[in-house]
């Protein structure tokens, strides 16, 4: 059976989903609504939320996660020939003058993966991250390099993940939205893309919740000098009038949800301010995730508060840390976002871990692309390159210590076991237990599914 | 002596330039060992612009004529046409400046060498810029030709401009003809200091360019009597040849299959149905009841009983303006309040912002940079004033898909361009062909679907699943636009005046940035070389940066609009205001001229197959080449126009059905083809068509049919009986409430708390005071990526893709912005301090209770909310009831 966007709002609107049993009503009101869904879409999930670390301006795979000893050997070398036919024509894809990373790689942890010495802390959990160095798209623009990252095509007219996620799933929870986005760092030119939490042609209520991780969801907080017992009362008279109103149309299922959508919002003002209120955090953890030291201050409590979403159900987490565009300064540049990331980002698997989380939550770490091997120009910068990158997965049944892929010698361009971005959302889709190909919305009468021009769920990553 | 820094290490002295230049004598040059098997060497292209080979005169040259003469040979497996690639480019130039690695060099430096023409073939060339090429005889590949170059002052003088420079190729040394070919150019320079070879993007990686035997010299004679041997000296040789990469080739493509029609019903011509006469004959006030009525009697339905004059004021009211009525109407009194509406500013805005999401307008570019654009609101208000005054909806498309094409210019013709100038357009893109194809594809999917209701948007990768749509029709419909591009344009006519300014303007700017460019390559930054426009005056002189600000008040006292404009269909005149925008599209006429659009293989422009012309899609019969040629979009205008075309009439009345009753009766109303919904009332929907036509295309006449209708006018109560027969009320037996768009409940609120500020037009509240504005949200800047929060909230379209319909979502972040946000805590307390100083101070909370009933929802106050919000009021405020009130569905939906 399949439903499309002009299937009247009664006919989707009580179908049970299977998901959330008995709070059919409830997933109406927030984020989600209950849709019924393509036979065959669902299978056994390994993660029930995701946290999406999204990189914004292109980590560099080969200063991070991908070494390659042969640069500082070709170092101020044109890319060989034998490499540099393989290079894909992408605008900015420079082939001269090679460049070194500056950091030193050892290896770490029972699989001996070896991590740049950029990120220390996250080295620490390689055991638990399947890293996947072989990423590979064409776009090598940041706008539409985001929104193939997020939702599949550069145009910004698609779905995202996010809000793919949701449909597949559901809400899990009666007092939060089910998709927030927090953005941090957004100075500079990469805005962020707002398909990256749209919903495409999903209904719009399934598309994320855009939060400011220092003043918590808009709205929320009621007017000075309203007493809740006021606010109680207010709403009682609201629905008396909303109910006597309904009552003289006969049907109308939206009334129905706008009435019930009330008490959530009610809901909402006790459950919002509990979650951005970190008092009840240890020193411990607070410390862990540098919430009081400079660099990591907004990222950790970014990082503290995806946790703490995460455990009050909210379904998926996008968190966005922009200013990894390093094109003039490669070091200066990189040692800054590992110092503001790498803390905080440990912390979270840690504490995902401490408090039973991690296997149900997916982590996934991610930039739009990554960044050349050569030397821009003449700067101390690497510039976009989308020919091949990496990315990590962690927790929610992915196979930890593992790497999957390759890049050839230089960390130029993916070859072996290439990765497609749709690739890389079907696999995301696995761990909730969604299968890409079989999620279909209607849309113009096309089953449109989240991996637009096919896309495989890479199930290595889940052992 | 400077060396010059050819990667390949040609030293030595090269020219010998004597510094008296009437009796210059030059030494022959080689640039390479000549003993070696081949007298040339090579340049492979990279695709990209690159100045690779350069020598140093010994001293200036600044007399009179000047001879170059070299040999070329270029690989015939390099060489690419505008029918299978984008052509060559390759140039001998002469400048007074060096240039690095990738400098380009124009701007009045000559040029002597190969691009591609009009036509799409290579040939010699001459040119000091882009504009003004001169064209000599065609290039052939694998064969040798001897080119020479004559550059003349035609006044003498060393200050004086090389004005003229002149091409033979393959001349006979002894007797020279007249040249292949010549131009002119007054801004050339007066003093040649270096030449040298370049290529530029369109002489891709892997081309190969054999050259040799460069001479310089004053006199012809001199340039064939080289005294023989070359200065070997240390010449190092060029790298070992690698074979090239196969370029580039067309892809495959069978030609455009036959499509026919198929008999879905709406490729179906249009044809007028009589009216139908139903048994209630009674009920039918117009002829749209006649229709209903006729369908409801066949479904054994009947019809609600009409609505109180309450419920159908504020309906009227809401569906024509989206603002909240002050008083009752009596019934009798209601079609000419609708026929005041329908002219009245209020309209024009609702209705505005309806097609404003089909024309997925915005004011910025949206993608990464997103810049504003300052004059995009002209396109808002011409909309709206379009509506206001019925304009002929044929004329209203034909002034928007080709405003720049009709005669006489008219300023507001250009305005209307903004619908296709809507498109998004990533300013920091360097690669053209995807930035130009990024803005045609929006473009193409924007107005096939407005006009059309048609998804072509699906046949850019593939044939259409459903429709007769074949991606060649894709491709051919995006030709009609191809030959314009969107911009600030300046609303004057040949305007003199803001031509000097803007060619001043650009030369003070270019020569700063040049400028710029130059020390941040010194400095060694990477190419391109990023000066940001904003940067550009901080390098200019004081003289210069006041003739700059000059110039630029001069320009900003200008009218511009963001409009559509092709220089090369257009008869008019009109100008590109400047751009802050990075990298933007060259705005230059002979750019625009050489654009073709081409079927690109799954839509990608990496896959570029044969170039599509412009024609309308097949399944709707010939294109006559000969009309679309001259004006493009005026042919595709008359064509969508044209009074049996079976889609655009039904498309239209279809949307203003829509904006009625809140579903078409095509309900799928951005999609007409075969995977859209059938009509509801498919002779209803001809009829209404039909009339549209016949009345000239009056919006308006629909609206009163509509209007006026007893369809219209019924209430919304529940039937039981009815439901059970058709409970989505397809059939229209009741009114179907629905919630106002996040625009009308912002412009309720303020309209109801007395407070609507009702100023009309101009430019946008800007972003960051969209939180306290008053005026209606229509006004509130639209910018792409942070549209306005309460705007998102409520669903509205994201201005990113043409939206036909808005969905409706309740989400419990909703009831905060209604109960919470600072917006709606101050219209309750006007709406609170309005009803006190309406009643007296010893009036009870009772009658506040009532005049607050009888303010927001046009009715008397029951006991209930009498009792409940005055036991509130009491124990908080007259504002907490108001707010109450504010928050409940009867105020929210259109009853």
């Amino acid at each position: 059976m399949r439903y499309s966007e002009f299937d009247s709002y009664s006919r989707r609107h009580f179908l049970a989903s299977g998901i959330g049993a008995g709070s059919v009503a409830l997933q109406s009101l927030l984020a989600s609504d209950s849709f019924t869904l393509p036979e065959g879409s669902h299978f056994s999930p390994s993660a029930k939320n995701v946290i999406f670390l999204f990189m914004s301006g292109g980590p560099s795979q080969v200063d991070t996660f991908d070494p390659k000893p042969d640069l500082a050997r070709l170092a101020g070398k044109d890319v060989p020939d034998s490499l540099a036919s393989q290079v894909p024509k992408i605008k900015r894809a420079g082939l001269k003058n090679l460049m070194a990373s500056p950091w030193k790689f050892s290896q770490y942890g029972e699989s001996g993966i070896p991590v740049s010495e950029l990120l220390p802390e996250t080295a620490r959990h390689v055991d638990d991250l399947c890293i996947i160095r072989s990423m590979q798209h064409r776009n090598p623009v940041h706008g539409p390099g985001e929104c193939v990252a997020l939702t599949g095509t550069g145009a910004g007219d698609r779905p995202s993940i996010g809000a793919w996620s949701l449909y597949g799933l559901g809400s899990e929870t009666e007092n939060l939205p089910a998709f927030v986005t927090m953005n941090l760092h957004t100075d500079g030119m990469q805005y962020p893309q707002a398909a990256g939490w749209g919903a495409g042609f999903l209904p719009p209520q399934f598309q994320g919740t855009v939060v400011d991780p220092s003043k918590g969801i808009r709205d929320v907080a009621m007017p000075a000098g309203l007493s809740e017992s006021t606010r109680r009362k207010q709403l009682g008279l609201l629905e008396s009038f909303n109910r006597r109103h309904l009552d003289s149309l006969g049907q109308h299922p939206e009334l129905e949800a706008r009435i019930r959508s009330y008490e959530m919002a009610f809901q909402l003002q006790t459950a919002a301010p509990d979650l951005f209120d970190l008092s009840s955090e240890s020193k411990h953890t607070i410390n862990s995730y540098g919430l009081e030291t400079s660099p990591t201050k907004q990222s950790g409590r970014g990082c503290l508060l995806a946790r703490r979403m995460v455990e009050r159900g909210v379904r998926f987490v996008q968190l966005r840390i922009g200013g990894w565009d390093a094109h003039g300064n490669i070091k200066g540049n990189h040692e800054r976002m590992c110092s503001i990331t790498d803390k905080p980002i440990a912390a979270l698997l840690a504490d995902l871990k401490q408090r039973g989380l991690f296997d149900s939550t997916l982590v996934v770490w991610a930039g739009e692309f990554g960044r050349t091997p050569t030397m821009e120009g003449r700067a101390n910068g690497r510039d976009h390159s989308p020919a091949g990158y990496t990315v990590w997965f962690a927790g929610g049944g992915v196979k930890g210590g593992q790497i999957i892929g390759q890049t050839d010698p230089i960390g130029y361009v993916a070859i072996d076991r290439p990765v497609s971005p749709h690739d890389f959302h079907a696999t995301i889709l696995h761990a909730l237990g969604l299968r890409a190909d079989k999620l279909t919305w209607n849309h113009h009468g096309r089953d449109e599914v989240p991996t637009v021009f096919g896309g495989e769920a890479v199930t290595e990553v889940f052992g | 002596m400077k060396r010059s820094f050819f990667p390949f290490l040609i030293f030595g002295s090269l020219f010998g330039l004597a510094a008296n230049a009437e009796q210059v004598s030059l030494s022959r040059t080689s640039p390479v060992d000549l003993s070696v098997a081949t007298p040339f060497f090579e340049i492979k292209g990279t695709g990209d612009r690159q100045n690779p080979v350069r020598w140093k005169l010994d001293s200036a040259f600044t007399g009179d004529t000047l001879f170059a003469r070299f040999r070329l040979r270029y690989s015939a497996d390099s060489i690419d046409t505008t029918m299978d690639g984008d052509g060559e480019f390759f140039v001998f130039w002469m400048d007074q400046l060096e240039g690095v690695e990738t400098s380009g060099h124009s701007g009045g430096v000559p040029n002597v060498g190969i691009h591609v023409d009009k036509e799409g073939k290579n040939r010699f060339m001459v040119r000091y810029a882009a504009q003004g090429e001169a064209f000599g005889p065609d290039l052939k590949g694998d064969r040798e030709f001897t080119v020479v170059a004559r550059l003349e002052k035609s006044v003498s003088g060393t200050d004086k401009p090389f004005d003229e420079l002149s091409l033979w190729v393959d001349p006979n040394p002894d007797k020279p003809a007249d040249p292949d070919a010549v131009c002119k150019s007054e801004s050339a320079l007066s003093t040649i200091s270096w030449v040298g070879f370049s290529t530029a993007r369109k002489t891709e990686t892997g081309d190969r360019i054999l050259v040799g035997d460069v001479f310089v010299a004053d006199q012809w004679t001199k340039l064939f009597g080289g005294d023989g041997e070359p200065q070997l000296s240390e010449i190092p040789k060029p790298p070992a040849y690698t074979p090239p990469e196969p370029p580039s080739r067309i892809v495959e493509v069978d030609p455009p299959p036959e499509v026919v029609p198929g008999d879905h019903w709406s490729f179906q011509p249009l044809q007028r149905p009589s009216v139908p006469k139903p048994t209630a004959q009674h009920w039918v006030r117009t002829p749209v009841d006649a229709f209903i009525a006729g369908k409801q009697e066949e479904n054994g339905l009947a019809p609600s009983p009409p609505a109180d004059n309450s419920d159908l004021t504020r309906r009227v009211s809401l569906v024509l303006t989206g603002l909240p009525p002050e008083q009752i109407i009596p019934s009798a009194e209601v079609d000419e309040y609708a026929e005041q509406l329908l002219r009245a500013t209020a309209y024009g805005e609702r209705w505005g912002r309806h097609w404003l999401d089909v024309a997925r307008w915005a004011e910025s570019n949206g993608h990464q940079h997103n810049r504003n654009r300052d004059h995009a609101w002209r396109y808002r208000d011409w909309v709206v004033q379009s509506l206001i005054e019925d304009k002929p909806f044929d004329q209203f498309l034909r002034e928007q898909i080709a405003g720049d094409e009709i005669e006489p210019f008219d300023p507001n013709h250009i305005v209307a361009t903004g619908f296709l100038a809507a498109a998004r357009y990533s300013g920091n893109e360097l690669d053209k062909t995807i930035q130009r194809n990024d803005i045609l594809v929006d473009i193409t999917n924007t107005t096939a679907k407005a006009f059309l209701g048609l998804t072509m948007e699906c046949a850019q990768c593939h044939d259409h699943f459903f429709d007769p749509v074949t991606q060649w029709d894709y491709f051919q419909f995006m030709s009609f636009f191809a030959k314009g591009q969107p911009g600030d344009l300046i609303l004057l006519e040949s305007d003199p005046k803001a031509k000097k300014l803007i060619e001043n303007r650009w030369g003070l700017f270019e020569r700063s940035r040049s400028r710029l460019t130059e020390s941040r390559r010194q400095r060694g930054d990477p190419e391109p070389v990023l000066v940001s426009p904003e940067s550009v005056p901080g390098g200019m002189t004081a003289a210069e940066k006041r003739a700059f600000l000059g110039i630029e008040s001069g320009l900003a006292s200008l009218p511009k609009t963001w409009g559509y404009y092709s220089p090369v269909t257009s008869p008019h005149n009109l100008e590109f205001a400047p751009t802050a925008m990075r990298w933007p599209l060259p705005f230059q006429k002979e750019s625009l001229e050489t654009v073709a659009v081409r079927f690109l293989d799954r839509g990608d422009v990496y896959s570029p197959g044969p170039v599509a012309e412009p024609r309308w899609p097949q399944a709707f019969g010939e294109t006559d080449a000969e009309t679309v040629s001259e004006k493009p979009r005026l042919a595709l205008a008359d064509w969508l126009t044209s009074p049996d075309h079976p889609l655009t009439a039904r498309v239209w009345v279809n949307r203003i059905w829509q904006g009625h009753f809140g579903t078409g009766l095509v309900a799928t109303s951005g999609d007409f083809g075969i995977a859209g919904s059938e009509p509801s009332h498919p002779q209803l929907l001809d009829w209404l068509a039909s009339e549209l036509i016949d009345s000239g295309w009056s919006t308006r006449h629909i609206h009163r049919l509509i209007l006026q209708s007893n369809t219209f006018r019924q209430s919304s109560e529940f039937s039981a009986e009815n439901a059970a027969r058709d409970p989505d009320n397809a059939l229209l037996w009741r009114w179907k409430p629905r919630r106002l768009e996040a625009e009308a409940i912002r412009d309720s609120a303020l309209a109801v708390a007395g407070s609507i500020d009702l100023q009309v037009g101009g430019k946008s509240v800007p972003t960051t005071e969209s939180e306290e504005s008053l005026r209606r949200s229509l006004y509130l800047h639209q910018r792409r990526d942070n549209l306005p929060h309460q705007q998102m909230l409520f669903d509205s379209a994201n201005a990113v893709t043409s939206c036909s319909k808005r969905l409706t979502s309740t989400v419990g972040l909703q009831p905060l912005w209604m109960m919470n946000s600072p917006f709606m805590q101050q219209r309750a307390i006007e709406l609170a301090s309005r009803i006190k100083a309406d009643i007296s101070p010893e009036d009870g909370p009772d009658t506040a209770v009532r005049r607050l009933v009888q303010q927001t929802l046009l009715r008397e106050a029951t006991p209930e909310e009498i009792s409940g919000l005055s036991s509130l009021i009491r124990e908080s405020s007259l504002a907490e009831a108001a707010t109450v009130l504010l928050n409940t569905n009867e105020f929210l939906y259109i009853p």
